[in-house]
């Protein structure tokens, strides 16, 4: 029971990424793509949090952590690269 | 036993998933740039969370639950910090609102000091342009186009003009900026040159009282009061600092008193009055008095906020 409901939870997070992907393609400005990669980026983990439950190995846990500290990483840069970049009002 | 824990873990997952579609529904339907990602940083950080509670409890070990614990602090921590900064550069890039946005008070500002600096340059004897101007330096943040450099010049070019008003300025500008040391020698040096006005002595008061130094505050409006005895505004200042400030209460009490039978018609200040007189009972713990005097300032003026809410 439990694991078809975390399957249905997964392909429900699935459909939300390709939901997310969209809007990274459609912009229409970089700040934007961000925002929509790092909503990506949090479903990607929670995807991962939840196969950790379905195969029983808690290594993947230590491999979301890793991933969310990424992405705020990444956003800081893409922030800092918005700053530098020319102002263009 | 078991059962109860892995239902409680697939009801928080699913709650967070939920969280998360309605994230991305959210970023791809919401009309403009800082609604969506207002959208995706709560919904978002919430559904995280909620799936990293769902795998402690599923796992219900002690190491599981610490790592859990840690996406979560760490969502809750990052999330916010990241979109602020993003959405700051964003706005600096000149992403535009959407069309029902009425409200842009930092674009309205720059505008402003825009038009100011102009008219300073078209014509260079007016003050009041140049401290409306220096007014627009210090509020505006640094990335956006304020400067206390250029503050502090135009603070000195209205001193070669006018020396009190250069002094006022520069001392409102280094109290801007946290240099509470020569905010109040500039304010001195203000009073000094304009000979004792008094508009720079209630400055200076103000300034005290703003900074927490009340007893100067009260000082400051105590020789004021020496000075011109029928002095009003005075009076009521002085009788606010006390009811702050705790001590001396008879002398509060007589300066608001004494306000109280000259004042003009002005229901806001003598609402703050009857306030003030309030407090100071309610220090002498005379509830009854202070009470009748809080329902007087309700009755001069129904909007004001300054009444202790016990007492309402």
């Amino acid at each position: 029971m439990v694991e078809t409901t975390l399957y249905i939870t997964i392909i429900l997070l699935s459909f939300c990424s390709i939901l997310a992907i969209i809007r990274f393609i459609k912009g229409p400005t970089l700040p934007d793509r961000v925002t929509a990669f790092d909503l990506f980026a949090a479903i990607v983990i929670s995807l991962i949090a939840i196969y950790a439950v379905i195969s029983g190995n808690t290594a993947f846990i230590d491999v979301a952590i890793l991933l969310s500290l990424i992405t705020f990483l990444g956003s800081m840069s893409f922030a800092y690269f918005l700053f530098r970049s020319k102002k263009n009002k | 036993m078991e059962f109860i824990q892995e239902l409680l873990s697939t009801i928080f997952i699913i709650i967070g998933t939920v969280f998360i579609i309605i994230a991305s529904v959210g970023i791809l339907k919401l009309p403009d740039f800082y609604i969506r990602m207002s959208a995706i940083t709560k919904a978002g950080t919430v559904g995280v969370g909620f799936i990293a509670l769902g795998i402690a409890i599923y796992f219900n070990d002690l190491s599981i639950s610490i790592k859990s614990f840690v996406i979560i602090s760490f969502m809750m921590v990052t999330a916010p910090v990241a979109a602020h900064i993003i959405a700051r550069a964003a706005y600096r890039q000149g992403i535009p609102f959407w069309g029902k946005n009425l409200v842009d008070e930092l674009n309205e500002l720059e505008a402003r000091k825009d038009l100011l600096e102009e008219q300073v340059a078209s014509n260079p004897n007016s003050i009041e342009i140049k401290v409306q101007l220096i007014n627009c330096y210090i509020t505006l943040p640094t990335v956006q186009g304020g400067s206390l450099k250029k503050a502090i010049l135009i603070a000195s070019d209205i001193k070669e003009i006018d020396a009190p008003q250069g002094h006022a300025s520069l001392a409102m500008i280094y109290e801007r900026d946290n240099d509470f040391i020569l905010a109040e020698e500039e304010y001195k040096q203000a009073i000094e040159t304009s000979k004792g006005n008094l508009i720079y002595k209630y400055k200076l008061a103000n300034f005290y009282g703003e900074i927490g130094r009340v007893t100067q505050a009260i000082d400051m409006l105590e020789k004021i009061l020496a000075e011109n005895s029928d002095e009003t505004d005075a009076m009521l200042e002085l009788g606010k600092a006390i009811a702050v400030h705790g001590k001396n209460l008879q002398k509060g009490i007589s300066a608001l008193n004494s306000y109280i039978e000259q004042a003009n018609n002005d229901n806001e200040k003598l609402s703050e009055a009857y306030c003030s007189l309030g407090k100071i009972y309610l220090k002498q713990n005379d509830k009854q008095k202070a009470k009748s005097y809080f329902a007087k300032a309700i009755d001069i003026n129904p909007n004001s906020l300054d009444i202790p809410i016990k007492c309402q």
